[in-house]
This record gives structure tokens, sequence and C-alpha cells, in this order.
């Protein structure tokens, strides 16, 4: 069975429960700021739950920091960061990520007017790295936002205008763009235009440069700036589940480079046998599946879960 | 039960009877251009000796370049597996075979239980072969049966390095000009096969303990020359020439055990 | 073509297909037996022309199918395995040159139907001799040159051959006057796909042994000298069929099974694959390069884009596990994972004189089988049948032995 007919189910179902259930405010899902971001898409979200969600590991830290939770709480948000980490590595980016989803979708929409573009192997490695100077500039940031001193003359005054509260408790999240998505809908839904947040324009900006980057290159926005995906990709070369690959039946076809939307080359690349997870591994899983030899395989702990190489010339 | 086994040699045909697996009788006779009627007719003479007949004959395994022409035969087997099987009965413990034929040599490794693992055979052409050295030495004015004795009397060994069978004859004839004697021509000659022989032997990997079979093998030139290149000592059966056929009727043996058991 | 040449290369072939009808593995033997009959003049290359399509010869296994088809031309493979062909060429090519471009260009020489119909010959350049024999026959017959790279390594390696690709279809384009858009391509993949699978079919009921090595490499062979579409239908056809006999499945149940591998054992020089069998042995897998090696893996589309077709279309042929790449990792990998699959008990590394790819990996394929405890026999040969007694005893030494080490 092709593993992408189980993945793309599985992405909408994980994404209905994350974000629109309780399973969501679990304490394993701090590390899921991807609600955050979803407001910028969805604006249909925020005006659901009525207020922002407090999932953000950024925002939960910050209202740590001034006191507004307590902070005991940083052990449950960053414990859970680093298990899901160790667990699963970026894998949730492949399977339960809305951003990916809408990737995923785009990517196929994409094949029908234009191929995809392969970017240049110097400036993918160097762009790569751009996600993880996003995250420590928001973490720093959020840091720092949460010395009063520093908030008070950094934030803007609309900010402290439109929500006292919230920029008493958590001085960062006054400063995040996907804040303004409550402007957002309002304009959307045709609420008073005045109160255009700053940050508007930025919510643009980010989803202009979203859907024009996934237009020409799959996963644009998960290689080079998801700062969430980053966090998640520091634990893909130490995590239990893994790629695979057993280097004695590889005999360099390509598929998995080709195949790979994260432009992954270990798979293919590598020599020796052993972990081929790269940073940008997101676990789609189609190296695996292309792969007609039976070389590479998704393991966890050692042990193969799946294997892929399937026998193609079968009669369906 | 009596059986037999007959090697079907382009010189040479050898017969081995075996009653009840022992060696009853044996017989070495040139093939000749009677083919088939002639290899009838000297077993009919052999199995005669020994006061039996073609019908008392179980089984029939023929081996080498006239395999299936012999008929009727009950198996054919090649002059490889041949050799091994009837070299490792007159040497336990053989682990390498050297077959030096008339017109081809053919080397088999064995392992520890007797069966061949690896082999190599060179026929294509006669470099090196029984049939080379008896052109030579003929070419020199010398009966190939005295060569070996005459190659043993050498005190200044040529050391020749092209074995061609047609083309070593006039080499031959102007290393005679040049004065040089029968005898270091001869064994520079069986130096020659012997490290070709050696070289296939080591690649191999040249385990003791070493057979030599084969026509080739009575002479002792031969022997002692290989017994340098490879630097190990060489057994040579006391009848070197009949191991094929020897292999070949125990595996009539075998097939007529089999097919009683 | 003069007549008596064609009808001494058509009474070799008759030779060969009347001693294989003797003991065929199935009925649906006789399909390929007659189209081996017509390799000189196939039946649908004349179909063909009689509709307008344009002809494109090809050598060797590198020139994508799929591109050819889908500019509405017919691709036929013109690589020879007639000896009698040979002797035409002296002077032209040296004595030690390997035989089968001797044999190909010495055919086309004699000017038989199936050359007598290209209208163009896409010569990759894999080994030395196919680049000179493109020089060869550029003088009669519009050549072009297919610069396939020597390693598939590098990132280069592979960009160059991304634009030989595109060179390649605008000249098909150019040919036929046909465009290659995304529908064309789309089909013509999955026709050879299609007929990838069926053989892959066929090779999965060659692990049981049930048609003889002689026949399968056959039914490989005439693959490409067929209407692609009509050649899967006969193959399907045939797989259905030797599914349900038991014949050679009980006929080889204990002999020792081997794997084919080296230089092109090419039709109607048969010899090989008759003597194993003859000997006792069966051939139930093979990489050579008239059997699997061409229709092993199919073209996997990642991206349904035109340049995403012709990416993968030109990945899959550089897949091809061909020893004129360098380093010969892949196809050392792929020997390997045939023999475990197909459960061989040893090796034929068949080595045509001149051959200088196969022949300098023969010692390091030796290897790697040793590391597996498996034994190899290396044939070196060509398409004369002088050396027939001298083969026969060595493959009959090594099937005894294998059947020795068997037997334990």
């Amino acid at each position: 069975m092709r593993i992408q007919s189980l993945r793309n189910p599985i992405q909408i179902v994980l994404i209905l429960l994350l974000n629109f259930t309780f399973i969501g405010g679990l304490v394993i899902s701090p590390f899921l700021p991807v609600l955050r971001l979803t407001t910028v898409i969805n604006p249909f979200v925020h005006i659901i739950k009525g207020e922002q969600m407090h999932l953000c590991p950024l925002g939960t830290l910050g209202r740590c920091l001034t006191g507004t939770w307590s902070l005991g709480l940083l052990l449950p948000l960053f414990g859970g960061l680093i298990l899901v980490g160790l667990l699963v590595g970026r894998a949730l980016c492949g399977w339960g990520c809305p951003f990916g989803l809408v990737q995923d979708l785009f990517d196929r929409v994409r094949t029908l007017w234009f191929s995809r573009k392969k970017v240049r192997e110097d400036w993918h490695a160097h762009l790569s790295g751009l996600k993880y100077v996003l995250l420590a500039f928001f973490a720093l940031l959020a840091l720092a936002m949460s010395v009063p001193a520093l908030a008070n003359r950094y934030s803007e005054e609309l900010f402290k205008a439109h929500w006292p509260d919230l920029f008493q408790a958590a001085p960062f999240c006054a400063l995040c763009f996907p804040m303004d998505a409550s402007t957002l809908a309002t304009l959307i839904h045709g609420a008073t235009p005045g109160l255009l947040g700053p940050y508007t324009m930025v919510q643009l900006l980010v989803l202009v440069v979203f859907f024009a980057g996934a237009a020409l290159v799959p996963r644009f926005w998960c290689r080079y700036l998801c700062w969430v995906g980053a966090t998640g990709s520091l634990f893909n070369r130490v995590s239990l589940l893994q790629l695979r690959k057993r280097s004695a039946s590889c005999t360099k076809c390509g598929n998995c480079a080709r195949a790979c939307p994260m432009q992954c080359r270990a798979p293919m690349d590598q020599d020796g046998d052993g972990r081929v997870t790269e940073q940008g591994c997101v676990f789609c899983l189609k190296c695996v599946e292309s792969c007609p030899n039976h070389t590479l395989s998704l393991s966890a702990g050692g042990t193969s879960i799946y294997q892929g190489g399937r026998a193609w010339w079968k009669r369906s | 039960m009596l059986v037999c086994g007959v090697d079907v040699g382009c010189m040479f045909t050898k017969f081995v009877i075996l009653r009840d697996g022992e060696v009853a009788a044996q017989h070495i006779m040139e093939s000749g251009v009677d083919g088939a009627a002639g290899v009838d007719e000297a077993l009919a003479q052999l199995l005669a000796s020994l006061g039996a007949t073609r019908a008392d004959l179980q089984a029939v395994v023929t081996c080498g370049l006239g395999r299936r022409s012999v008929e009727p035969f009950d198996k054919v087997v090649s002059e490889v597996s041949a050799c091994a099987g009837g070299a490792r009965v007159v040497c336990p413990g053989a682990r390498t075979v050297m077959d030096l034929g008339a017109h081809g040599i053919r080397v088999a490794a064995l392992d520890e239980r007797g069966r061949v693992a690896s082999f190599d055979i060179s026929d294509k052409c006669a470099s090196g072969t029984g049939c080379f050295l008896d052109i030579m030495s003929r070419a020199l004015g010398v009966e190939p049966l005295e060569a070996g004795k005459v190659a043993l009397c050498a005190k200044n060994p040529e050391h020749i390095e092209s074995m061609c069978a047609v083309f070593g004859e006039s080499e031959v004839v102007s290393l005679v000009a040049r004065g040089k004697s029968r005898e270091d021509i001869l064994a520079g000659l069986v130096d020659a096969v012997a490290r070709r022989v050696a070289s296939m032997a080591k690649r191999l990997g040249g385990q003791q303990e070493v057979v030599l079979v084969g026509g080739v093998a009575k002479n002792p030139a031969v022997v002692t020359a290989l017994e340098r290149a490879l630097g190990s000592p060489v057994r040579v059966p006391d009848e070197p020439q009949t191991v094929g056929a020897l292999g070949a009727a125990l595996i009539a043996h075998s097939l007529v055990g089999s097919k009683a058991g | 073509m003069v007549e008596t040449e064609l009808a001494g290369l058509e009474q070799a072939i008759t030779q060969i297909t009347r001693e294989l009808a003797r003991q065929p593995s199935a009925e649906g033997m006789s399909y390929y037996y007659e189209l081996a009959g017509r390799s000189l003049d196939p039946g649908y290359l004349r179909e063909a022309k009689a509709q307008g399509k344009k002809v494109v010869g090809t050598f060797c296994t590198l020139v994508p199918e799929e591109l050819v088809l889908a500019a509405g031309a017919v691709p036929v493979r013109l690589c020879s395995g007639f000896g009698a062909t040979i002797t035409r060429t002296e002077g032209t090519c040296p004595a030690s040159l390997c035989p089968l471009v001797k044999s190909s260009y010495g055919l086309w020489l004699s000017t038989p139907p199936i050359a007598a119909q290209c209208d163009v010959v896409a010569v990759p350049t894999t080994c030395d001799a196919k680049k000179k024999l493109a020089e060869l026959l550029s003088d009669r017959v519009p050549v072009w040159l297919v610069q396939v790279p020597s390693t598939k390594e590098s990132t280069e390696a592979r960009r160059a051959w991304g634009r030989q690709i595109v060179l390649l279809k605008q000249q098909l384009e150019n040919l036929t006057g046909r465009r290659i858009g995304r529908k064309a391509l789309r089909t013509a993949i999955a026709i050879c796909n299609q007929k990838r699978a069926a053989l892959r079919r066929l090779y999965e009921l060659r692990k049981e042994a049930r048609i003889w090595g002689r026949d399968a490499l056959l039914v490989a062979d005439t693959s490409f000298h067929d209407d692609p579409v009509q050649w899967t239908r006969q193959t399907d056809a045939l797989c259905a069929e030797i599914a349900q006999r038991d014949n050679v499945q009980q006929a080889a149940a204990n002999l020792p099974r081997l794997l084919l591998t080296g230089s092109p054992v090419v039709f109607p020089t048969w010899k090989l694959p008759m003597l194993v069998e003859e000997s006792g042995g069966i051939i139930v897998a093979d990489d050579i390069c008239t059997g699997a090696k061409a229709l092993w893996d199919p073209a996997y589309v990642t991206e349904s884009s035109l340049a995403g077709m012709l990416e993968a279309i030109g990945e899959r042929a550089l897949s091809i596990t061909c020893p004129c790449f360098a380093p010969s990792t892949a196809r050392l990998n792929r020997l390997v994972q045939l023999s475990r699959d197909f459960r061989v008990d040893g090796i034929l590394y068949h080595v045509l004189r001149g051959c200088h790819l196969y022949g300098m990996e023969a010692q390091a394929a030796e290897d790697r089988f040793r590391e597996l405890a498996l034994p190899t026999l290396r044939v070196e040969t060509d398409y004369s049948l002088e050396d027939t007694e001298q083969l026969r005893t060595r493959v009959e030494a090594f099937v005894e032995m294998l059947s020795a080490r068997k037997l334990e």
C-alpha cells in the first residue's frame, strides 16, 4: 500500500485533533506552535476559540518568566519538546503540520503547470541554516521581552493599548506577528478597519513568501524558514525514529533523491550502512517508497518498521 | 560387482575395471583413429582377461575429450571431477590435483572433504602440455619417454619463456645452433611447463597435499621442476596416467551402489 | 542484401530455433521462436514503415525507448549476434575487437531489411568500440551520438545527462515532426513500464525454475525487436501458462541454479545457455544487456511535469548497471542482490574476447561472490563455434562441482 495514501489522511486527522480538540492542550503539545501559525492562514481558528491559544512554547516561556504562570510549567514545556524530538525527530512536520499539508497539496497542483526548481546544493545548504537563525532570534526575543524594562521600551503602544493584559502576561506575544490574526480575521469579516495592526503587512509578506516558495520549491517553508521545524531538526540525528540504509543493495538509481521534497541527499549519496536521516528530513517516507531494492527503511530504535520497495510489477 | 571407468583422451585411452570396489584391471592404449571400435575391442579384451564380458559390466562411466564416443555409457563426467576423485583415493589428503595430459592442463583445488572447490583448465592451446613436450623432445632427437631422464642431467638449464608448440620448434633449433646442449634445453622446457602449472595451482591456493597425475607425471624432470616451482613436495601415484579412469570407475561404483540401495 | 548471405544468416537462426523448439519450456514459446526467426526483418518494423512512422535504430540499452515512442517513432535494437557477418569487417575492425561490434558492423554492411529501414541510428557512447562503430556507421546512415557520462556519482555528470536527454528529445521531435508533449510521454512511460513489469513477472517465475534459461533469455532478447505492447501481451500469456505447468520445475528440481552475467549473449549465438542446460544446470537469473539489465527497474515518475518525466526517464536509463560506469559498485550490488533473491548456486561470468569493461570487473565480481560462498566460472569466448567443446568441458566440470556441493 502506498505510504502516501496513509500519510495524507493522517496529516488531516492530526491537524484537526491538535488544533480543534483538547488533545492539543496536552502536555506534549507545547511542541506544536503550529497552532500559532495556523492563525495566520486560518482566522477561523481564532474566532472559534475566542482567544489566542497558550500553546506556543515562546508564549508559554514568556508567561512563565513574567510570573503569569508558574515556572514549574517550563518542565513539561521543554520536557515535552525534548521528548517528542527524541522520539520522532521532525516527523510531525511530515505527518501533522497544516503548513506541511498545504505545501504538499500545493505541490500536486503546481505540477499541472510547471516543474519544480531544484535549489543549488550550496544555496540549499546555506539557506537551510536560516531557520535556526530565526529560531534563535525568536527565542532570544522572547527572553528579552520578559525583562520589563526592555518590553516597555520596545513594544508598540498600539499593542499595549490593544491587549494590555496580554502585554502584562507575555510581552513577546504582543510582538509576535501571528497575533494580529485577529486583525486579519476582523478584516475578512468586515470589522472596523481602524484596528489594522502594524504586523498585518508582515503577515501578508509571510503569506506571500510562503506561497511563492511553495509554488517553486516543494516544502520551501519547511526547508529554510520554519523555526518550529528547526527545533525538530535538532533531534533528527539522535531520535528513535530514523531512516536507515543498507548500502549493499543500493544501485544509485537516484529515485530517493528525486522523490525527496526536502532535497535530502544522504539516502542516495551515503555509501556506508546506518542512519541517513538528514536535519531536513520530515519522514514523509517518499524515499523509502521509491526505492526498488529494499535499501532504505524506516526504523524505530534499530528495528525496521517500514521498508517500501514494493513489488511494482505485481498485477494490481 | 563389475564396473568400468574409461578416460578417452586425445592421445591415450585409459581403462580401469573395479570388482567390488577394488581395482581388478587397468589398461592404456593409444586413442588412434579407430574411435569407438578400437575402444570396444580393447575393453572386450580387458574384460576377457578377467573372465568377463561387456554384459557383466553393471556401469560404465566415461570422461575425457572423447567421453561421448564410448557407447553405451551410464554417465559422462568431466576429467576434473574424475581426476579429483581418483587422486583422493590413491592419495587421501590430496588438496591440489594437477592433471597434465597430452592436450590440456587441469588443476583442481579440493576442500577438506575431497570435493572440488575450484578448478582451472588450460586447453585452448598446447603450450605446457604433454604434446608440447613430445614435439620439443622429438625436435631435439630425444625419445619422448627418455626426455625426463635426459633433462635431469642438465647442468645449466636454459630459461625459456615462449611455449608455443608450433613456434617452439624453431626456437629449439636456433638454441641448438647456438651450441646449447639437449639436456639444458630440455630442462629449460620442463621448467617452463612447471612454472605454468605451478602458477595455475598457486592461483587456486596450492594447498598440501599436492598430487600430480596424467601421462606427463611419468616424467621425473617435470616432477622435480614442479616441486621447485611450488616450493612444496609433489606426490605422484604409482599409476598416474590412469587416475582419471579410476575416478570415473569409482563414480560408476557409486552409481550401482545407489541403484541397489 | 545478397540473397545467399541472407539465407546463410537465416539458416543460423533456424538451426537454433529448431533446437530450442525440440524441448520448449511452454507452448507460448513458439511466438518467440517465430519472432527470433524474423529478426532480420521484424514484422512490426514493416508495419511501422507502411504507416509512415520513423524507425530509430539503437545500440546498447541506454537510449530511452520512452522518448522514441513518445515522438511517434519506433525503436529497434541493432546489436547483432551473427558470427558469420564478422568476416566482412576484416580490415576495418581490428581482429581483437569485441565480436558484438564487429558482427553489428558486418551486419550493417550486408544491409538486411532491419538496417535498411532505419531512418537514424542512436549510439550511446558506452564503450570505446561502440563509439567508433558510430563513426563507421555515420558514413552510411545518420547517426546520433548519445553522450553517456562515465560516472553516475557526480551532480555534474547527471546534469550533463539531463541535457543530453533534452537534446535527444529535440532531435526526435525534428525527426518525426511531432512534439513530445506530456500526454505522449506519459503514455510511452506507461507502455515501457508495463513491458518491464511483464519481464519482472517472468523472472519471478524463474525463481521457481518454471522456464529454462535458454528460453527466458530469448524472451528478453526478442523484446528489443518487437512492438512493446504486443510483446507485453504475449509475455503475460506465457507467464500465465508457465505458472500452471510443472514440466520444467520438475525437471530442474535438483539442478544447480546459475546466474549468468557479463558480456551480452546475443541471439543467435546461443551456445552458452544451450551448453549450460545440456550439461545439467539451469540459468535462473541474469543481468546481461540482452536479458534483464535494461528491463529491471521502472521509470519512477516523482513529478508529473514534462521536465519531471524527462528526469525520471533519464535517471532510469542511468540506473542501468552497466560496467561503462565507474565505479562499478551499483553493478556488484545488483549481482549480489540477484544471487540472493534467486538462490543461485554458482555464477557464470561471460566475457566476450576484447570486452575490457566486463573483463576488468570479473575479479571484483568473483571476490564479492566468494564472500557469499558462491563459485564463479569465468568463460572467455567469442561468436565462433570452434571452442564449443572446450567450453563444454569447463561448464560440465563447473556444473558437476555445484551439484556435488548441492547434494551435501
